[in-house]
């Protein structure tokens, strides 16, 4: 059974090769739900890489503490302006995925514009910070998030790269 | 003999006192002399005193230069004695500032200010060179000798290796986590003279520590190339901005790429959902790339309009997919439905037409009642029957142009003359609307009544 999102074959925490495409190729969305999880991953990226609002992010990343904290609230922080912002038209179950892969493109400019060193075990931290607040924020009680991060790998993370 | 004694004693006293006179004058002469004497011994000792004290003033100076210059090669001496057995940083600073004290002192004693600057700026270079070089490396050695000491004496010196060689190669790894972005010199500076510091500690204790010197080589080399090829602080803040721009530009294109990929989905998809339902391809495959063409130009308005025609036409061929003949069915359903509309305008028309006729004969029938009731008023000003109301207004009407009128005849034509206005308006208003019959735009067609005075006035 897959007891987290970072696997050992998948990844090594002290490694970078976790990035979008990574990603991409491994969240398997139900094809009735692909469209609006596209969706919500586009918007999202148009906040974050958008001229006008691109400095939010940057402020964001600049902020003291650890880079996996930083990266975790302010995407769990974008996913609920979208959400605010759709007037909860985003289905729930796309919520979590979407947020995922927007962490993995934060990733990617962090890593690409060197503006600090990101490791897996930074974005496996960011997910997991993410994931609970925005849970928490939903009023799932805590002690069924790693109940709930279970069914998450063991439904999206093929087989043969889980533990 | 009186005479005589009296001149004797007279005498006796003038000679008495002629002595005495001139002993006085002798004492008056003698101390004044003395005041002078002893005012021209104060005075030459005045002029002495002033004498040694100009050559004091004259004298001193030199003496303060010489002892200036002797305190200065003492503590020179001194000094150096200190650096040279090795005495640390702390103390050599505290001599230097001891002696830059003294240089104040001999300031403020005399000695030229220039002389005693010179002297202490060239000391100060020789310190600082000294503290530089020699007194750094003084006490970095006493650090080594007391840290192998004290690894020396922590169980055994196999366990003091070790922490000796971690140590060295941590100080190794700091260095070479030492980035072109993340240059400070001084702190680079100071890892170096760290790693140095554990390099001999290690070194006396016996560690193998020629690979490590051989890397902290490389490690300097490429500090030292870092440093030299540094870029200035805001150059750098630019560069830096520059390159996030670059990289935040080329991840939004891929929103253009990304957005454009979905679009082209979400295009077949609703292509699909219409040729599955039975839409004819073609049509659906206009309408889908209508859609698309509102998403692309943001026009949400319009895509939606066009997601509004779509679902029609997929709800269209879903009935038709039930029933052969809805098409049909709905033509006849629309025929019908214009019928019955087209026949519900025409009886609202007739409904309209027959409540304007009554309304026109209303009116027609109230006016000629008033056309009536006015002839009658005149008759009676008149004092004849109505069907002679005219002859006899002609009469009177003649009778006042030729000025032949008496003053009742006058009267009676005054007060027939706003009646026979009223008449006027009243019957051309008749005949107007007569003559409009069923026009229903007319202001004819709508209710009139008569007001004595002002005429016809519509209804409200």
């Amino acid at each position: 059974m897959a007891n987290g999102l970072i696997q050992e074959k998948m990844a090594r925490p002290e490694g970078d090769d976790i990035d979008t495409e990574t990603i991409k190729k491994n969240i398997k969305m139900p094809p009735e739900l692909q469209e609006a999880y596209e969706r919500v991953v586009i918007a999202g990226m148009k906040v974050m890489f958008s001229k006008e609002s691109h400095k939010l992010m940057l402020d964001e990343l600049q902020k003291e503490g650890p880079l996996g904290q930083k990266l975790g609230m302010g995407i769990a922080g974008l996913m609920l302006l979208l959400i605010k912002e759709s007037n909860g038209t985003i289905p729930p179950e796309v919520i979590i995925p979407a947020g995922i892969n927007l962490i993995t493109r934060a990733a990617d400019f962090i890593r690409k514009s060197k503006l600090e060193k990101i490791t897996n075990a930074d974005i496996g931290d960011a997910m997991e910070v993410m994931i609970t607040t925005l849970l928490q924020k939903f009023g799932v009680e805590p002690e069924k998030l790693a109940q709930m991060l279970d069914q998450f790998s063991n439904e999206n993370i093929p087989a043969e790269m889980g533990a | 003999m009186a005479q005589g004694l009296i001149a004797a004693a007279l005498g006796g006293f003038g000679k008495a006192l002629a002595t005495a006179g001139e002993m006085e004058a002798k004492k008056q002469n003698e101390a004044k002399l003395r005041k002078e004497l002893m005012a021209m011994e104060s005075e030459e000792r005045l002029r002495l005193d002033e004498i040694m004290h100009n050559r004091k003033l004259e004298r001193l100076p030199g003496e303060a230069i010489a002892q200036a210059k002797a305190n200065v090669a003492g503590e020179v001496a001194g000094y150096k004695a200190a650096t040279e057995t090795n005495l640390p940083v702390l103390k050599a600073d505290a001599a230097a500032t001891a002696k830059t004290l003294g240089y104040k002192a001999d300031i403020t004693a005399g000695v030229p200010a220039a002389t005693a600057t010179y002297e202490a700026t060239v000391e100060a270079e020789k310190y600082k060179a000294r503290k530089d070089k020699k007194v750094v490396e003084t006490k970095a050695e006493e650090e080594v000798r007391e840290a192998v000491a004290k690894l020396k004496a922590e169980n055994g010196s196999e366990k003091g290796k070790l922490i000796a060689q971690q140590k060295v190669q941590n100080r190794l790894a700091e260095l070479a986590a030492i980035t072109d972005t993340k240059l400070d010199e001084a702190e680079a500076r100071a890892k170096y003279n760290a790693f140095m510091t554990d390099l001999r500690i290690a070194k006396e204790l016996g560690v193998d520590v020629a690979q490590a010197e051989r890397d902290a080589e490389k490690e300097n080399a490429r500090i030292s190339a870092l440093i030299k090829n540094r870029v200035p602080a805001n150059e750098a803040k630019l560069a830096n901005e520059r390159n996030l721009e670059k990289v935040r530009a080329q991840l939004n294109s891929t929103i253009v790429t990304e957005e454009a990929d979905l679009l082209a989905k979400q295009e077949l998809a609703k292509v699909q959902a219409m040729t599955a339902q039975g839409v004819p391809e073609a049509k659906a495959k206009l309408l889908a790339a209508e859609w698309k063409a509102g998403k692309n130009q943001r026009d949400d308005a319009a895509a939606e309009q066009t997601q509004q025609k779509i679902n029609s036409e997929i709800e269209t061929a879903k009935k038709l997919a039930g029933s052969p003949t809805y098409l049909k069915d709905v033509a006849k359903i629309d025929v019908a439905k214009g019928a019955g509309e087209r026949a519900n305008a025409q009886f609202r028309d007739s409904l309209r037409d027959k409540k304007d006729k009554e309304e026109l004969e209303r009116n027609s029938i109230t006016m000629e009642r008033q056309i009536k009731a006015t002839q009658a008023q005149m008759a009676d000003i008149l004092g004849v029957e109505p069907k002679k109301v005219n002859e006899e207004k002609a009469y009177l009407e003649a009778q006042a142009a030729s000025g032949k009128a008496s003053p009742a005849e006058q009267a009676k034509l005054a007060r027939l003359k706003p009646l026979i206005e009223d008449l006027d308006a009243l019957r051309s208003e008749l005949r107007s609307l007569q003559r409009s019959g069923a026009d229903k735009s007319s202001p004819s067609s709508a209710t009139y009544n008569y007001v004595p005075g002002k005429g016809l006035q519509p209804t409200k």
